[in-house]
């Protein structure tokens, strides 16, 4: 679903913020992407999600290569970052009804899909409300429904549980389950090492902009637990 | 002290945006951000030489050296306080780190009176621009006392105080009516525009004002006395009224004292009102109308535009100007008619309407900032599936969709009612240069934009009145009225003005042509 050969991305001058990573997300992974600030994890987000133009190296989505037709890319896949900036000038409503009009969603399926999650999330009673008035969680939920409405074939997620309240990082997780069970993967970005342990089946350590170790889980765990292979490999 | 030198300092950092022109690593923000002073500074220039040559020109012809200032420091007057009216409470109150500094051990007082100097700071600046030199050639012509200079300039830093706290104050207290309704931003904009739709039609009316203008300047000096005293106290005690000079600082002291002690008193409980969002009780879903993305990115487009009251005011101002310059051409065009036939001046009559046309139509683009406006929500529209054409197409259609039909509904008066004086060949002229301005300065602003955006902004006063893609138009659109204007003056006006449309129009269509071919790539970049 997801294939990246060896992209570089240096801002500036300065040094490289991702230095030839190469990866792969296939339909069905829950695949965490966990490293200390600054290693380089969002700027390979926006890269994928074509936000961010890189210095060399390949990505594709869905075989489709994200240079070459954005577009294509875009239309299957959706990306949120960690603090999601939305229009704040429309309401809750106003914003989804916009995103489906993009992904020319019918309005009987988009309907559905607002109501469904709406209600999963419990922000239905709000999406009358402007979302100049959320707080940072209900934005991050509006966000997430956003995307969730587009049924994306793969969905990219930083730090997607910062701001969101126990119960629905429970529905989120739920939510994840199901879409992977439906053949979409999830790429997901995170600082909570217990919550990757338990959601992940595949999981990369990004240092310094390099990838020091990726693959299935319980490969790259050994016996160990995530959070001491973790220090042990960015302490090194 | 040292919390609001501090203060002082962050706030007009983020003004000036030195420490981007000091420390950014990327270059296209450095280079944007050293635009923005580039473009200031010319525009300084530019209105202080004005400001100085008709201060020597009036001084030189006799006239009582203390109405050039009296009519500079009016007009910077009026400026200063349409912009406080423009952006005080989101300066004043709507800022983002609002919680930052409060939550920090710094007294609201500190805080309050930060704010005041930001707002205040940029109009003085302006002021010191249109003033200055008319302080040097009244300093060189009339040889004042020793206490011209020290006077001056404590008058000169205190001039813009009362309009800033005048325009403000109004804004916040507009502001806070109508917090909490749905259409805040829409009635507060529709407001302001109609208050200073009434301050223009206002002065406009005033015959003798008008009439003055161009026969007897002391009258003109009388009447802005009675609008506006301290204009008078200033002017008068510059030039050697040394009383009036203490009564115009003690008064614009006092006044500033005052704004700032009240809004001391209220600041929490006005910035608690002034952020109350609009709740719908026992919302329910309803039907969802669908929309093409091209309409869904033009009514995004549109309603972000008018969600922004600075956006609004600075740019649909033109429009307003345009239809209200038609209706009055329409009304009054038996009498101007008859005053350009008696002054023998009929030849002149299509290029000066088409100058001001040209003018009004292309003042401030909507797209000189409309990439800008995205700001940190620019995420969204670069992972949208759509063309980056269709994008920078919504922001092209928002600016002809607000000027052009006021644009050709006043043409369309102007054509009826000077029918007895323009003829066929200069009415096809007077709609085709125009309009031909307007499609130049609509993809012209967006293509500066595109070169010079300004994505990181806590207010969006920055982006639409510090911004240089901004300031940078404002300097395309004088430029524009004279390349146009000058040659239809100086040869004739029919085919004169048929070429230049032609012109114009083609530099159009290469502008939109490579906004097009790099709308990708634009996108991108951002």
């Amino acid at each position: 679903m997801l294939e990246i050969r060896d992209l570089v991305k240096t801002y500036g001058n300065g040094p490289r913020a991702v230095d030839g990573l190469s990866l792969s997300v296939e339909a069905g992974d829950i695949y965490g992407f966990i490293g200390h600030n600054g290693a380089g994890k969002t700027t390979t987000l926006k890269c994928i999600s074509g936000i961010l133009p890189f210095d060399s190296g390949e990505i594709f989505v869905d075989g489709i290569d994200i240079r070459k037709d954005p577009m294509a890319a875009k239309r299957i896949m959706r990306y949120i970052p960690d603090n999601p900036d939305l229009y704040a000038f429309l309401t809750g409503t106003g914003y989804l009804n916009f995103l489906c009009d993009i992904y020319g969603i019918d309005e009987t399926t988009r309907r559905e899909r607002i109501k469904k999650y709406a209600e999963l999330f419990e922000i239905e009673p709000k999406l009358g409300d402007l979302v100049g008035s959320y707080s940072h969680g209900m934005c991050q939920k509006l966000a997430l429904i956003g995307a969730l409405i587009q049924q994306p074939k793969l969905l990219m997620l930083d730090e997607p549980f910062v701001g969101l309240d126990p119960k629905a990082a429970h529905t989120l997780k739920g939510i994840m389950h199901e879409l992977v069970e439906n053949g979409s993967a999830i790429f997901f970005s995170t600082h909570v090492l217990e919550v990757a342990e338990k959601l992940c089946n595949k999981i990369a350590i990004i240092k310094n902009g390099r990838l020091i170790a990726a693959g299935p889980m319980d490969e790259v765990r050994g016996d160990s637990s995530l959070e001491e292979l973790f220090l042990e490999l960015t302490d090194e | 002290m040292k919390p609001l030198r501090t203060l002082i300092k962050l706030y007009l950092n983020s003004i000036f945006r030195f420490p981007v022109i000091r420390h950014s690593k990327d270059p296209r923000e450095r280079r944007n951000a050293i635009m923005g002073i580039v473009a200031i500074g010319i525009i300084v220039t530019v209105y202080g030489g004005m400001a100085g040559m008709t201060s020597l020109q009036m001084i030189s012809a006799g006239i009582d050296p203390a109405v050039p200032f009296l009519m500079i420091s009016a007009m910077a007057c009026v400026f200063a306080l349409a912009m406080a009216f423009a952006q005080g409470s989101a300066t004043l109150s709507g800022f983002a780190d609002f919680d930052t500094l409060m939550g920090m051990p710094i007294k609201t007082g500190t805080v309050v009176f930060a704010r005041f100097f930001a707002l205040y700071s940029v109009e003085a600046l302006y002021c010191a621009a249109y003033l200055l030199p008319c302080g040097v050639v009244y300093a060189i012509l009339c040889a004042p006392a020793w206490w011209f200079w020290p006077a001056f300039l404590v008058m000169l830093l205190l001039l813009p105080v009362a309009p800033v706290v005048i325009g403000s104050g109004a804004d916040l207290l507009i502001s806070a009516a109508f917090a909490g309704s749905k259409y805040k931003k829409g009635i507060t904009s529709a407001i302001k525009m109609i208050l200073l739709l009434g301050f223009i039609v206002y002065a406009y009316l005033l015959p003798r004002l008008t009439e003055s203008f161009m026969t007897a300047p002391g009258k003109t000096a009388d009447m802005i006395a009675r609008i506006y005293p301290p204009a008078r106290w200033f002017a008068e005690g510059v030039t050697g009224n040394f009383p009036l000079v203490l009564l115009f600082v003690s008064a614009s002291a006092a006044v500033c004292a005052l704004f700032v002690l009240l809004l001391n008193k209220t600041f929490l409980p006005l910035h608690d009102r002034l952020s109350a969002g609009y709740h719908v009780k026992n919302y329910r879903l309803g039907t969802l109308k669908r929309s093409s993305a091209a309409k869904a990115l033009f009514l995004i487009e549109r309603k972000r535009f008018f969600n922004s009251t600075a956006w609004v005011i600075n740019t649909i101002f033109g429009s307003i100007l345009i239809v209200v310059f038609g209706i009055v051409a329409a009304v009054m065009s038996k009498t101007l008619m008859q005053f350009f036939r008696q002054a023998s001046l009929e030849r002149f009559v299509p290029a000066l309407v088409t100058a001001i046309l040209i003018f009004c139509a292309t003042l401030s683009p909507t797209t000189c900032c409309a990439i800008s406006m995205e700001g940190k929500e620019i995420w969204i529209a670069k992972t949208l599936p759509v063309p980056a054409k269709l994008w920078l197409r919504a922001k092209l259609l928002l600016n002809l969709v607000l000027v052009g039909p006021a644009l050709l509904i006043t043409i369309t008066l102007l054509a009826v009612f000077y029918a007895g004086l323009l003829s066929p060949s200069a009415i096809v002229g007077l709609y085709l240069l125009p309009v031909a301005a307007l499609l130049f300065t609509t993809v012209f602003g967006l293509y500066i934009n595109a070169k010079l955006p300004r994505l990181s902004w806590k207010s969006d006063t920055e982006v639409v009145k510090q911004s240089s893609s901004v300031l940078a138009m404002l300097g395309v659109c004088f430029g524009l009225v004279a390349v146009t204007v000058i040659p239809m003056l100086a040869i004739g006006y029919p085919w004169v003005s048929a070429a230049l449309a032609a012109a114009v129009l083609a530099a159009s269509a290469a502008v939109y042509g490579t906004l097009m071919k790099n709308a990708e790539q634009i996108r991108r970049n951002l």
